[in-house]
């Protein structure tokens, strides 16, 4: 091995400039470019995240918008509901008390009534979400002079009654015996009889649960 | 010198549109610079002060190549087959048999030749020697003292032979089977390129005559010089049937005196330097006496764009690569600067048009923040949410669907009733509809009800004095009758007449008509279904 060797610098003289010149664009890549890149990146990422915001917004908007167009149409109908009881609890006291008022006010000879235990409908398709029907079962047994008494008393239990009135069955019959002689003089108008009238009805409110407006 | 050699052309790099070339002879050398300023530079020897301007001009010029053409008597061409071997050994194997072929000579090279048909296992290659003579060192030591990058050394006939092949085709003229290129050089006297199929396969130099010859002894030395050459030509297959085409550049006073000798039965191509440049299109050669062709020979190899060998010894070979390697890292490097900075330039631009953009959807984002707001205070006006008012309305909906009105049936049945015809007992309930997902529920939705179905069961009593069954019988089915009329959407059906006459009844005497002092009475049953859907 030749200790004494020397490296001839002098030899890659003609390289230098290029070296050089390597060097230069070596920096220009490793520096000044990735340095942009940096620097256009984070404007590109900015403004992907400020569009992607953007589109949020347009979007949150449009359905904002679209929801005060559904509510400004439907809210008359919903606070409409909201008048008629329909989303109201149950007040059976003051049920009862309608009943006996109307009773009164159509002169009915007797009017028994039962509430029965207030139910959910089982039915899903009367679910909405946490919403509800809550049933009340009524048995009404009714005695009158005419039976046009008992159909008012029934038509203003459906609007006297906070909720909705589903009559399920209504059976009338008449009580007095009913004899070839009684039904003509009925029918001349000088005798009087009793109508019996049992009718069963579904007394129905919604139920809205307690929940404050969504966070937007 | 008698050679059959062939000449392949790949061009090895070394030479630019800008470059020294200096072709050397026995006789002188003369500089040709392709793109400098001032024209050729002629020196008799190297050692006459002349040469010291021709060193000068390449210091004034440092970055241009020099690229040497020896146009000297003793240079040798040897045509060998090489065995084919892979890649990465071939260049081993092709040093090994040119330092055989030239083991005294530093200054040799090669050119691949084009494959031998009659030896396909082999590569052909011309191996090119260059004895190394006092002249030759001197000439080529002056690549040490000068700046200028290593273009090459090669030899100069080898270097004319496309020169020759484009000059012997002759428009009109049927192209010979050779073609003898001679010139008259400055630098080395008369010299001889022989081609057959562009390839060269003889080529010898023959001492220069006086420089004032006249045309007549110039046509003479031409005719005489080609009697050798074609005893040479002989052994090299230049046979009857075979053709030789001479293009002969000489200056102008020979034209009429080559005009008149013949050569292999042929008039030579006459051409002065300067029809030979314009022929070749180098343009007007720069030399004030058009006699000579150096400057033509060197023109031509500067627009060759490189050499077709490279004689250089080992340490100027390593020093040729080391400033083409120089030359192609700083041009890489500065087309990777260029590129880097227009790259960064564009990403500049891109960023700038970028924060521009930014700044637009920043406004955009704030304004449609604003209208956000608005809709949000829009929407706290109304007391539920949404989901909640929906919901409420289909399940009220929904309840209002099943609702039925008897009293409105009831009306509507109500003038069916006469006085001989009353109504005793009135059952009326909806039916409830099937569970969803129940072949019944599906057969309803097959024709789904308008309304709520509902079914009415009634006791009519019949009543009259005089009421037969007959009578009975009637009247109930024109009750039936009405109803059927007047509830078009339900199913009417007598379940009991006031006498048993259905056919699967029995009717006997024995049933209790009534002890009614005032007539007859009969009760019915009859049932009103529906309403009904109908199916399309």
């Amino acid at each position: 091995m030749n200790l004494n060797a020397r490296i001839d610098l002098a030899q890659f003289r003609p390289v230098l400039p290029g070296a050089i010149l390597a060097a230069g664009a070596l920096a220009v890549w490793l520096g000044g470019v990735p340095w942009m890149e940096a620097y256009y990146a984070r404007y590109g990422q900015v403004a992907v995240q400020l569009q992607s915001e953007l589109r949020q917004l347009r979007a949150d908007t449009n359905a904002r918008r679209d929801e005060v167009r559904q509510q400004t149409a439907q809210g008359p109908k919903f606070d409409l509901l909201g008048r008629e009881g329909v989303l109201a609890p149950q007040d059976r006291l003051l049920a009862a008390r309608t009943l006996e008022q109307l009773r009164d006010r159509h002169r009915l000879a007797e009017l028994l009534y039962a509430f029965e235990p207030q139910e959910p409908e089982q039915d899903r398709n009367l679910r909405q979400g946490e919403m509800e029907v809550l049933t009340t079962p009524i048995k009404l047994t009714m005695l009158a002079v005419l039976d046009r008494s008992i159909a008012e008393l029934l038509t203003d239990i459906d609007k006297d009654l906070p909720g909705r009135v589903l009559i399920t069955r209504l059976k009338m019959e008449k009580v007095a015996n009913i004899t070839p002689a009684a039904e003509l003089e009925a029918a001349g108008g000088t005798a009087s009889g009793f109508i019996r009238a049992e009718a069963d009805l579904r007394w129905s409110v919604i139920r809205v649960p307690e929940k404050p407006r969504a966070a937007r | 010198m008698a050679l059959d050699l062939k000449v392949g052309m790949p061009r090895l790099p070394g030479l630019s549109k800008r470059g020294f070339v200096l072709v050397v002879g026995d006789e002188g050398a003369l500089l040709h610079g392709a793109g400098v300023r001032g024209g050729p530079l002629f020196t008799p020897s190297f050692d006459d002060p002349a040469t010291a301007r021709i060193a000068e001009r390449l210091r004034q010029h440092p970055r241009i190549p020099l690229s040497i053409l020896f146009d000297v008597l003793e240079q040798s061409f040897r045509r060998e087959g090489v065995p084919k071997v892979n890649l990465l050994d071939a260049p081993k194997v092709v040093r090994r048999r040119l330092e055989m072929a030239f083991p005294v000579s530093q200054l040799r090279g090669q050119v691949k030749l084009a494959p031998d048909k009659e030896q396909p296992r082999q590569d052909q290659y011309m191996f090119i020697g260059l004895a190394e003579s006092e002249l030759v060192n001197k000439w080529v030591g002056l690549l040490a003292t000068v700046p200028n990058p290593i273009g090459g050394i090669s030899s100069l006939p080898l270097e004319a032979v496309p020169m020759a092949g484009r000059l012997g085709t002759v428009a009109g003229r049927p192209a010979g089977t050779f073609t003898a290129l001679v010139t008259w050089n400055l630098v080395g006297g008369f010299r001889q390129v022989v081609v057959r199929g562009g390839e060269l396969v003889f080529t010898r130099l023959t001492p220069p005559i006086e420089a004032a010859a006249d045309g007549a002894e110039l046509g003479a030395n031409l005719e005489r010089e080609f009697r050798a050459t074609l005893g040479y030509l002989n052994r090299l297959g230049f046979a009857e049937g075979s053709t030789l085409r001479v293009v002969a550049v000489l200056p102008e006073r020979a034209r009429e005196a080559v005009g008149r000798i013949r050569i292999a039965g042929d008039v030579p191509l006459f051409l002065t330097p300067a029809e030979a440049a314009k022929r070749l299109g180098l343009g007007r050669l720069e030399q004030a006496n058009d006699q000579y062709a150096d400057l033509l020979h060197a023109v031509h190899s500067a627009r060759q764009g490189g050499l077709a060998a490279s004689l250089l010894t080992q340490p100027l070979r390593q020093r040729q690569q080391m400033e083409q390697g120089g030359l192609w890292l700083g041009r890489a490097a500065i087309a990777a600067m260029i590129a880097g900075v227009a790259y960064g330039s564009w990403l500049g631009a891109e960023s700038l048009l970028a924060s521009y953009e930014l700044a637009g959807l920043r406004d955009q984002v704030a304004v449609q923040t604003r209208l956000l707001a608005a809709e949000e205070a829009r929407l706290a006006r109304f007391t539920a949410p949404l989901e909640t008012v929906n919901g409420a309305i289909t399940l009220d909906d929904l309840l209002m669907k099943r609702r039925a009105d008897p009293f409105a049936l009831l009306a509507a049945m109500a003038p069916g009733a006469t006085a001989q015809l009353r109504l005793a007992e009135l059952d009326w309930q909806i039916i409830p509809l099937p569970t969803p997902g129940t072949p019944d529920y599906v057969r309803m939705m097959q024709a789904p009800p308008p309304g709520q179905p509902v079914r009415v069961n009634m006791r009519p009593l019949l009543l009259g004095r005089d009421l037969t069954r007959e009578a009975a019988v009637a009247d109930i089915r024109r009750f039936e009758g009405f109803l059927r009329g007047a509830l078009p959407d339900y199913a009417v059906q007598v379940t009991r007449y006031p006498v048993d006459i259905l056919p699967n009844q029995t009717l006997s005497n024995r049933n209790v008509v009534g002890d009614l002092p005032l007539g007859a009475a009969f009760d019915a049953a009859v049932t009103v279904t529906g309403p009904q859907g109908r199916r399309p």
